[in-house]
């Protein structure tokens, strides 16, 4: 077990001491009536890997754009150590982005694509020579110095793309969706990657993704972004298994929605009629009043088959099996339930396929424990 | 598996090959080289009172006797004659300067046009083009209405009291280069403004991200990846300026003399076709030389490729 001291060292945001290292304060920018961003706060930590997490036009780019200094908000400040930026222009900022597309220069080498923000710091000769190695060893791309960026493989030019904006030793290391256009396998190996060479150096790293996967992978923390506005921020695992509403339940994973109301409480456990006919007992982080409206958010694979059907039926569901997806380890089972909706039901194969006991048109009992899902008030 | 065989024979691959190659070749041959030719061998002739004006190259006399007659004596005069030598120099320097003045000026407004609203670009694009659709002449006799003593460049100067008595701009060399850059600036936006709305403006910013100002990312970003629209921007104004006849003919005054003014008076006024035709000769060599020395340029630059 981690000591608290470790524990405030490694997750910096439970700790109520720690200043945070880019400070995001109440942020809006308005593209003529649009609300792009719309009042966002957000607070990170000094070496954390932080990810924006939305689906396209939801304003994390924008968001990212601003922290780089390309966009000026409408209202709001940002900090960067302590330190109001606001105003400070993209080429004074001690931040740097790699881009979505890498903009890499195509009249220029590897190594001086690479070296083109340390001419700009007026290092001298020998010095930049040094750091230009310097990276290109980190991100194992020497021999390619000398090549022009329309003589690399996407993954190369990728590379280069992140030594150049390392080169300078930002402050905060932005990344606009890194690793979008690499293809599936090379985008698995570099997640691991880029988290390792996060560690080793030590830089705050800001990211944008709208695929759930990676930054599940690689965050410390992931922040959701909805219509310019930030739903949830919390650590991956806390994202996934207790989302604090439906919007983030619903876009991280799959969930099973059941509507009810609240119609009796006991401890920390709430007893929900649903829409479905079947009470439900949940587990709540805050006391509910009664009458209170509320979805009970499940996810498939929390569900798991029941060998009675019991009286009360309390987090029980009755049904047939309609559809059948095997994806090899694990089935993804769509279960038609009285009221005629579907829920979905993830079972890992644990005998081979062959000799599963579940098939098409068979009647199940579904059952899930009041711990394995959450309740949410909206 | 077997692989799927060419689904044409052989022979008429080669042909359509050799069709695909052999017609711009024979057009380059029918209109460039068989005119250079013809064009040589009347600079080697001796001018005549005869229909062509020249005489032959060669002479079939008697008894299958060829007899071929060269005649260096109009390429010896060319050099030796200081007149045309100044006509060159004078021509390279007229080529050069409204080069120059045409990309100074040609450049910002390319620049502008492509960091345009895409509608508002398909105007100003217009207002580059318009000016062709009148008659490249009036448009240069124009300017004399405008340049003249009693023009309306004087008038209105006048009137604001800028100047009391007007300026002598008509036939001189001022004229000519405002004639010349009047005329050949679009020659140099309209190739500027293809490369720059292909520059991705996604560069700039990654070169400010990395600490440029914006000076700073048009001289390391903007300004080497439109060398290419500059050099063909400047071929398309230098060339044909070096031989350009009509602007100073008309707003040149007597020491504006250019090679295709002389080559006029030669060829018309003198009826010295091959003397007109040595001097062409020697204005090609002359363009040739800082042609391939762009070329060149431009094969290095691409070097560091396959």
């Amino acid at each position: 077990m981690p000591t608290l001291a470790e524990n405030q060292r490694l997750e910096p945001w439970q700790d109520p001491r720690a200043a945070p290292y880019l400070r995001v304060d109440r942020v809006t920018k308005k593209f003529g009536d649009v609300y792009a961003v719309d009042d966002v706060s957000l607070d990170i930590f000094k070496g954390e890997f932080f990810s924006l997490l939305g689906s396209s036009g939801c304003g994390k780019s924008t968001l990212l754009r601003i922290l780089a200094g390309l966009e000026y908000p409408s209202a709001g400040r940002i900090y960067i150590d302590g330190v109001d930026v606001t105003d400070v222009p993209a080429y004074s900022r001690p931040v740097n982005m790699m881009f979505q597309s890498y903009a890499l220069f195509p009249h220029m080498s590897v190594e001086q694509n690479v070296e083109f923000g340390l001419k700009q710091d007026r290092l001298p000769r020998s010095e930049r020579v040094e750091r230009v190695g310097e990276m290109l060893d980190l991100l194992k791309i020497t021999e390619l110095r000398k090549r022009r960026p329309d003589q690399l493989s996407g993954g190369q030019r990728q590379r280069v793309a992140l030594a150049r904006s390392l080169a300078k030793h930002p402050k905060l290391l932005l990344l606009d969706e890194p690793l979008g256009a690499l293809d599936k396998r090379l985008r698995e190996n570099t997640q691991f990657e880029l988290v390792n060479l996060q560690e080793r150096l030590g830089i705050t790293f800001v990211t944008v993704t709208h695929d759930q996967e990676e930054a599940m992978t690689m965050s410390t923390r992931i922040a959701v972004m909805d219509a310019g506005q930030i739903m949830q921020v919390d650590t991956p695992t806390a994202i996934y298994e207790f989302p604090t509403c439906r919007f983030v339940a619903e876009f991280i994973g799959s969930v099973n929605l059941f509507e009810g109301k609240v119609v009796a409480a006991e401890g920390d456990e709430v007893l929900v009629e649903t829409r479905v006919g079947r009470p439900m007992r949940m587990r709540s982080f805050h006391p509910l009043v009664l009458g209170t409206p509320v979805t009970i958010a499940v996810r498939p694979e929390k569900m798991r088959l029941s060998q009675e059907d019991r009286e009360d039926g309390v987090n029980q569901l009755q049904g047939v099996v309609e559809d059948i997806a095997y994806l090899g380890d694990v089935s993804i089972y769509r279960v038609r339930i009285g009221d005629g909706s579907l829920v979905e039901m993830t079972l890992t194969n644990v005998q081979p396929r062959t000799e599963q006991a579940l098939t098409w048109e068979q009647e199940v009992v579904i059952e899930w424990s009041p711990t394995s899902g959450v309740v949410l008030t909206e | 598996m077997a692989l799927p065989q060419p689904s044409r024979p052989a022979a008429t691959q080669v042909l359509s090959r050799l069709v695909n190659i052999g017609i711009p070749y024979l057009w380059l041959g029918l209109f460039f080289l068989l005119p250079f030719v013809i064009v040589l061998q009347i600079s080697l002739a001796e001018p005549a009172l005869a229909q062509p004006p020249y005489t032959p190259l060669w002479q079939w006399i008697e008894d299958g006797l060829l007899q071929i007659q060269l005649n260096l004596q109009n390429f010896l005069l060319v050099g030796e004659d200081s007149l045309y030598l100044s006509a060159f120099l004078n021509s390279l320097q007229v080529a050069l300067i409204s080069t120059l003045l045409c990309l100074l000026l040609g450049y910002p407004m390319a620049y502008a046009i492509a960091t345009a609203p895409e509608r508002l670009r398909v105007v100003l694009l217009m207002l580059i083009i318009l000016p062709f659709w009148t008659s490249f002449l009036i448009r240069v006799y124009a300017w004399i209405g405008i340049l003249k003593s009693n023009g309306l460049l004087n008038d209105f100067l006048i009137w604001l009291g800028l100047i009391d008595s007007p300026l002598t701009i008509l036939h001189t060399q001022t004229a000519v280069y405002i004639g010349v850059v009047y005329s050949y600036l679009p020659f140099m936006i309209l190739p500027l403004y293809a490369n720059l709305t292909r520059l991705d403006h996604g560069l700039l910013e990654a070169a400010a991200d990395l600490g440029c100002r914006p000076f700073c990312g048009f001289m390391r970003v903007t300004l080497p990846l439109s060398m290419a629209g500059i050099v063909a921007g400047s071929m398309l104004v230098f060339i044909p300026v070096v031989g350009e006849f009509v602007i100073p003919d008309l707003l040149g005054g007597p020491q504006s003399l250019m090679v295709g003014k002389l080559l006029w008076t030669e060829f018309f006024s003198n009826k010295d076709w091959p003397l007109a035709s040595a001097l062409a000769i020697v204005m090609l060599a002359l363009l040739v030389i800082p042609f391939v020395m762009m070329q060149r340029w431009q094969q290095r630059m691409e070097g560091g490729r396959p």
